[in-house]
């Protein structure tokens, strides 16, 4: 009978190959409790302060429950309200409204200006720290200053159009240009932090291709088109995810300051109606559903743009 | 016997696998505990240790002179009884409920706190506040001296739920130097809303460029306040009788809002992207930018310490039907879950008696307690205002706020802003805009 390589071999080999297997299992266990030594703190802050939370807002989205008075179980009902409501639609139609508005804009513009960074000479340093300035503001201060910059009758925006002969707009009080100023100072907002993304990755565009392709005589729109466009692509779709779930998500606070979501609900996206329902209505079993709802919309986003990135994203 | 042992992997995942499984029985553990409030826990520092006392107190200043003031009341009680130690809270004025309810629903209620006339029943409905009836008469401290129609807004089924700070009535207030200027005549007891309209217009002004330099009127449109006791005064009801169903859309109704429409349609009222910008409704009158707004006392110390111009106060407009204004009071609570409720009702106790002379003199509130109505204290503080008797005279004209369910409360005022936008927004008629408002308000109560 033909036995194993492991039958047939020695024994003394077989006894040293189970020697250096367990001491190898031994170094396995040490090793995997110096890391949960590491881990552990965040593990825990995770578990409570996200975790916790997450899986709570969850049961929380079963119940009719306004803090004051006990919960009562509804079942579904909640989320069978967010469909029944007529301003669902609007929320919707606003939130890809102000998500499509800003993560375009937020993927190009800023692979432009890290191109444009990159290749400043020397002010590449006095430019970088122009441009991430927003980075190191806060969202609410900026958030109120720009209020002034829109403001009708004093602010700085409307002063221009009014030296170019127009009439001053109310920006924020107005059905049309509401979410778009909303949206222009978000892009604002969020240019810094996707033009170092943009920096990184293209630090990683190995030099070879460019100066090949200057032996071959491409111009620089050339290189950029076939070179750096191509191959930052693994870039752009994470500036694009993550811009997506940092508009989506984290807007609360320049809506809130900016326009309160109005007017009449022009500026209203999810993430604020959700702050509207828990903490002004006290509805927090409805408030509940919608972020879940919410985060299933932009899980399932997610999903389908990881099984498309096949296509157009280039590793390496 | 299996040689198979765990990779450092596969620990690191049972593990996190082991804390989720925890989070989510503790999980369901708790969803239990959703089914009352925030389990008993006491409040936040009360404890006696030793004869000390540590209490906190939260405010919610709408005017930064309130914080000062309840530090004096603390600093001179501590004084006198040297085992307390009380830690004054500043709550966030535009977000004090939140903060209430996050207090709530962490069992960190200050002991302490600040209540109102819309807040005593929800209050008492969750066992947050304590019946402070038994604590003064207990101590002697005579009820009965408090102004009944103020006391009466703390009290729900004979118990009382806070004592009232201030007896707040809505006035005018307006801005002298700007009527000298514009030849306006100052407002007098006989005005009505068409003579408050046609001052607004004159004290109007925009300057070359279209810009509007200072408004006529910068108020709360919104605020049950303004609109409700308008809606009266013209004849109208707010809610039908079971206050299942609004009703001021009644041609009554209708015309109080279009006093409001008129003035924002024309540019006589300051808009709400202009309040907005400036940080708030009636902001526009402390900053000079208006010549008239509706409030209450409490705004006073404000008004002194950032208006230039002299300013006064005037009852507010008399309507086709009455004049009416809008009344109410803020208050401090104890909270049902004070550990030694006698230590807290001492400090209330000695606020609402030796230290109302702070409140008083601090142009902050008209005192609700009928032995202090002629207090020189109050009466003879030095101008602006210089017409105090406004303050006690508004009071007959006063009415109080519908009865909302808590809830509700912040739907019913949206309801009233989308409307105005509406108009405003030309999206509506004012007509449609008000009956939609109804339809909406109805829906919040509702909820």
């Amino acid at each position: 009978m033909q036995g194993t390589a492991s039958t047939n071999a020695p024994a003394t080999v077989i006894t040293g190959q189970r020697a250096a297997s367990r001491t190898r299992e031994r170094k396995d266990w040490r090793a995997a409790l110096w890391a949960l030594l590491f881990l552990g703190p965040n593990l825990v802050l995770f578990l409570m302060f996200t975790a916790y939370p997450v899986g709570y807002g969850l049961n929380l989205s079963f119940f009719d429950y306004n803090v004051l008075t006990p919960a009562e179980w509804v079942g579904f009902a909640n989320y069978r309200s967010i469909f029944d409501d007529p301003l669902t639609r609007t929320l919707l139609e606003n939130s890809i409204y102000f998500a499509a508005g800003t993560i375009v804009p937020l993927m190009l513009i800023p692979l432009v200006v890290a191109v444009l960074l990159n290749n400043a000479g020397v002010l590449t340093r006095p430019f970088r720290a122009l441009y991430f300035l927003p980075l190191v503001t806060s969202p609410v201060a900026a958030a109120a200053v720009w209020k002034w910059l829109y403001a009708k009758d004093y602010g700085l925006i409307n002063y221009g159009v009014r030296k170019l002969g127009f009439d001053p707009i109310d920006w924020l009080y107005n059905l049309d240009w509401a979410m778009p100023a909303v949206i222009v100072m978000t892009i604002w907002l969020l240019l810094p932090f996707n033009t170092i993304l943009y920096t990184a990755g293209l630090q990683e565009i190995p030099r070879d291709y460019y100066e090949a392709s200057l032996v071959d005589g491409a111009s620089s729109w050339q290189q950029f088109r076939d070179i750096t466009i191509p191959l930052i692509t693994p870039t752009t779709f994470f500036v694009m995810l993550n811009t997506m779930i940092g508009v989506l998500f984290g807007s609360f606070d320049t809506i809130n300051v900016m326009t309160q979501g109005g007017p009449l609900d022009a500026t209203n996206i999810f993430i604020y109606d959700i702050y509207q329902n828990a903490f002004q209505y006290f509805r927090m079993g409805y408030a509940s559903a919608q972020a879940y709802l919410l985060f299933v919309f932009v899980f399932v986003f997610t999903i389908l743009n990881w099984q498309l990135q096949r296509k157009w994203v280039h590793y390496g | 016997m299996s040689n198979i042992r765990p990779t450092r992997r596969d620990v690191i995942r049972s593990l996190v696998a082991a804390s989720a499984g925890a989070s989510a029985l503790s999980l369901g553990q708790h969803g239990n505990a959703l089914a009352g409030v925030a389990p008993g826990r006491s409040s936040l520092s009360s404890r006696l240790q030793d004869g000390n006392v540590e209490l906190t107190w939260a405010i919610n200043a709408l005017s930064g002179t309130e914080i000062d003031l309840v530090q004096s009341v603390v600093d001179q009680f501590v004084a006198q009884n040297p085992n307390y130690k009380v830690t004054v809270l500043n709550y966030d004025p535009e977000t004090y409920d939140q903060k209430l309810l996050t207090d709530i629903s962490a069992g960190t209620l200050p002991d302490i706190f600040v209540s109102a006339d819309v807040f005593a029943k929800p209050f008492f409905d969750a066992n947050l506040t304590a019946d402070l009836r038994p604590l003064a008469e207990a101590t002697g401290f005579d009820l009965s001296l408090y102004d009944p129609n103020f006391l009466a807004l703390s009290e729900v089924d004979g118990k009382i739920g806070f004592l009232p700070r201030g007896a707040d009535v809505v006035v005018t207030y307006f801005n002298k130097r700007m009527f000298d200027e514009a030849g306006v005549a100052y407002p007098t007891d006989d005005w009505t809303y068409d003579d408050m309209l046609a001052a607004a217009e004159k004290l109007t002004i925009k300057a070359a460029d279209g810009t509007t330099t200072q408004y006529g009127v910068d108020a709360s449109y919104t605020w049950w306040a303004y609109w409700v006791p308008m809606v009266v005064a013209q004849g109208g009801q707010i809610l039908n009788e079971d206050n299942t169903e609004a009703v001021f859309n009644s041609p009554e109704g209708q015309s109080a809002w279009n006093i409001i429409f008129t003035g924002l349609q024309n540019g006589w009222f300051a808009p709400p992207s202009f309040q907005q910008t400036m940080g708030g409704d009636g902001v526009g009158f402390q900053a000079g930018k208006a010549a008239m707004t509706f409030t209450v006392r409490a705004l006073c110390p404000t008004y002194r310490a950032l208006l230039q111009d002299d300013w006064d106060v005037a009852l507010v407009p008399k309507g086709s039907a009455s004049r009416k204004t809008g009344m109410g009071t803020m208050g401090y609570a104890i909270s049902s879950q004070t550990k030694d409720p006698a230590a807290t009702w001492k400090l209330l106790e000695y606020t609402f008696s030796e230290g109302m002379r702070f409140f008083m003199e601090s142009y902050l509130v008209v005192p609700p307690i009928s032995t202090f109505y002629d207090d020189p204290a109050w009466r003879d503080l030095p101008g602006p205002p210089y017409n105090n008797d406004i303050f006690v005279s508004a009071t007959q004209d006063a009415m109080l706020p519908p009865k909302l369910p808590f809830y509700s409360t912040g739907a019913f005022k949206k309801a009233m802003e989308d409307g105005v936008d509406a108009v405003l927004l030309g999206q509506m008629s004012p007509e449609d805009a008000v009956n939609r408002m109804a339809q909406e308000a109805t829906r919040s109560l509702r909820m």
